[in-house]
């Protein structure tokens, strides 16, 4: 417990690091259940910087959601510290969270906006909580949200008379009226059709490049970290199971939950007719898989054409794709290597030289590669 | 009919209009931040009180399982101290508030219920205090469910007060009973039955279009349009 909180003082003493925006030390939360009570959350630690958008994904049940409430301390961790701005929302008296909460905007799944308020109405409102915001300033405040949410024309309309879409921009604008410095969005876009959901990530993207807020996007959907994170922890069972920048998570997953998570988007694994052909054992005729992932400035390399030329191996390519994570590409290729199985392990030491990565994943016999 | 007997009915009219209007307001004064309390000193809820939600709760009960008739004259004590009398108008209007307080509490402790969960933790995350959730989300949302629940308190209290001739408190009821029942005038006591149902029919309209014209969660076709 003492380190923990050396740690804290240590980071607020020196200059040279910037104070990060949210800092989670050590965070345990549990419920009460029928048979004890459930640990949702596990002894976990988090960094959030400024200015970042920091996305958190995990399966339904891995405690995302309790974990991005304990920010705002809508959920009171059972240990550990929140520490958001600098202050330990842990520990202060319900007065001082109050007023602190006001520097955390929220948005959520089922916008949670009051149905007897207009859409003004509802962007008035967290400065009406605030109190002593005269009428004037608050339009003053509120009209120019409306223009950034693009809603200027619906200001007089109620919720029920407003698109999902429309009802998340309401939402947005309400949680940027008290000028937080960190957004929280809780499974934002899950109850939006795909089309929708991009442009509200659109919106967060120019929201954080403009106002320089710090979002915390939790959801199950890789689609969506993947367009608008750019740092990423992998939650499974209330902990941190994986952590680091979205291209690197999509470049080198080393967890199975988030292998499972990218299946959906990314084509890291085979084709299934491809797949049953590769055997661990290598048949007479049969050629090494490889798969090579292209990742960082070497990924533009011609290092295919290279490696033809210095092996002198004809490469079949089996499957391929190509991504573009935060504007930086990302390629995945699975070929089978011609030529005997000694060149693999050459090819697999001469694409680390390149800075790719390299992977065995078995053999496939040349007549079933024909075959297909 | 003669002028007396229509005199009568007007006089009478205007007593239960007088204590419905009264005992009502009355009511609500009291019944509605009972309700409020109800439901937010409850378990989970902003401000979790479990012993003083059970004490309110049994209180309720029991002041709603009490038969109205009984309960009239087993507070006639209570009344003579409010009011200095026991009998009249007067004191019809303090059983009748009595009675007509927990029913309020109960039906807008119901409503209040049905306010989603996420909109008060929403303005929690806003840093929204207990008493402005009440005023902000709690009430603004569950007026309409109020609404409604204060127009059937007011067609209650009109059949109750026709129990108020039982302590000389006048009234449409009363004169049914004694002009129709007592000296057999079938045709007072159908001119009290009409004149009651006109009142009952007006309330509950009334009622009904102000909680529908309060309720923004169905946006009427035609209002949208004038928008």
């Amino acid at each position: 417990m003492d380190g923990a909180l050396e740690v804290i003082d240590g980071d607020l003493n020196n200059p040279k690091t910037p104070m990060p925006m949210i800092r989670m030390i050590g965070v345990s939360k549990a419920f009460a259940g029928a048979d004890g009570p459930v640990d949702v959350l596990r002894n976990l630690s988090l960094t959030v910087e400024k200015g970042d958008i920091f996305g958190i994904i995990g399966r339904s049940g891995a405690g995302k959601s309790t974990l991005v409430r304990c920010i705002n301390m809508l959920e009171r961790p059972t240990s550990g510290w929140v520490i958001v701005g600098g202050e330990d929302l842990t520990s202060l008296p319900p007065a001082d969270l109050r007023r602190s909460r006001r520097r955390i905007g929220m948005i959520f799944q089922h916008f949670n906006l009051l149905s007897s308020r207009t859409v003004f109405d509802n962007v008035a409102l967290p400065l009406e909580v605030i109190g002593g915001i005269g009428r004037h300033e608050i339009r003053r405040r509120v009209t120019p949200l409306l223009d950034l949410v693009g809603l200027a024309d619906k200001r007089d309309q109620y919720p029920a008379q407003l698109s999902g879409g429309q009802k998340q921009r309401v939402g947005i604008a309400r949680a940027l009226a008290s000028d937080p410095s960190v957004l929280i969005c809780d499974e934002a876009t899950s109850a939006l059709d795909p089309e929708t959901t991009k442009s509200i990530l659109a919106l967060l993207a120019d929201i954080n490049k403009r106002l320089n807020i710090t979002i915390v996007i939790v959801s199950h959907e890789m689609q969506v970290i993947k367009e608008l994170a750019n740092n990423v922890a992998v939650l499974d069972r209330g902990e941190i199971v994986e952590e680091g920048t979205v291209y690197d998570l999509f470049a080198g997953a080393k967890t199975d939950v988030t292998c499972t998570l990218l299946r959906d988007i990314a084509s890291r694994e085979l084709p299934e007719a491809i797949r049953e052909r590769v055997t661990a054992e290598q048949e007479p005729d049969g050629q090494p898989v490889l798969r090579i992932t292209f990742r960082g400035p070497a990924a533009n390399n011609p290092v295919l054409f290279e490696l033809v030329r210095e092996f002198a191996a004809p490469l079949n390519i089996l499957h391929g794709h190509i991504d573009y994570i935060q504007g930086k590409p990302l390629g995945i290729l699975t070929v089978a290597v011609g030529g005997g199985a000694s060149h693999a392990a050459a090819i697999i030491s001469r694409l680390n030289g390149y800075g790719l990565r390299g992977e065995f994943l078995g053999y496939v016999a040349a007549r079933d590669l024909s075959a297909a | 009919m003669s002028q007396h007997v229509i005199f009568q009915l007007l006089e009478a009219l205007l007593e239960t209009l007088h204590m419905v209007a009264v005992s009502g307001t009355v009511a609500s004064v009291l019944g509605i931040p009972l309700g409020v309390i109800l439901v937010v000193t409850g378990p989970g809820h902003i401000l979790e009180r479990r012993a003083l939600n059970r004490v309110l709760g049994t209180i309720v009960n029991a002041v709603r399982s009490t038969p109205f008739i009984i309960l009239m004259v087993a507070i006639i004590p209570f009344t003579r101290l409010v009011v200095g009398t026991s009998i009249g108008t007067a004191a019809a209007i303090v059983p009748l508030t009595i009675a007509a307080t927990p029913f309020i509490a109960r039906l807008v402790e119901a409503s209040l219920r049905e306010v989603d969960h996420g909109l008060i933790e929403a303005v929690q995350a806003m840093g929204a205090s207990p008493l402005q959730i009440v005023r902000k989300v709690l009430l603004p949302e569950a007026l309409p469910g109020i609404v409604a629940g204060l127009t059937i308190t007011l067609v209650s209290l009109t059949g109750f007060s026709a129990m108020a001739g039982f302590v000389g408190g006048g009234g449409l009821g009363d004169l049914g009973i004694r002009y129709g029942y007592q000296r057999f005038q079938g045709d007072v006591m159908a001119a009290v039955v009409i004149i009651l149902i006109l009142l009952v029919q007006g309330v509950q309209s009334a009622g009904d279009v102000l909680a529908r014209r309060l309720n923004k969660r169905i946006i009427d076709r035609e209002e949208s349009k004038a928008r």
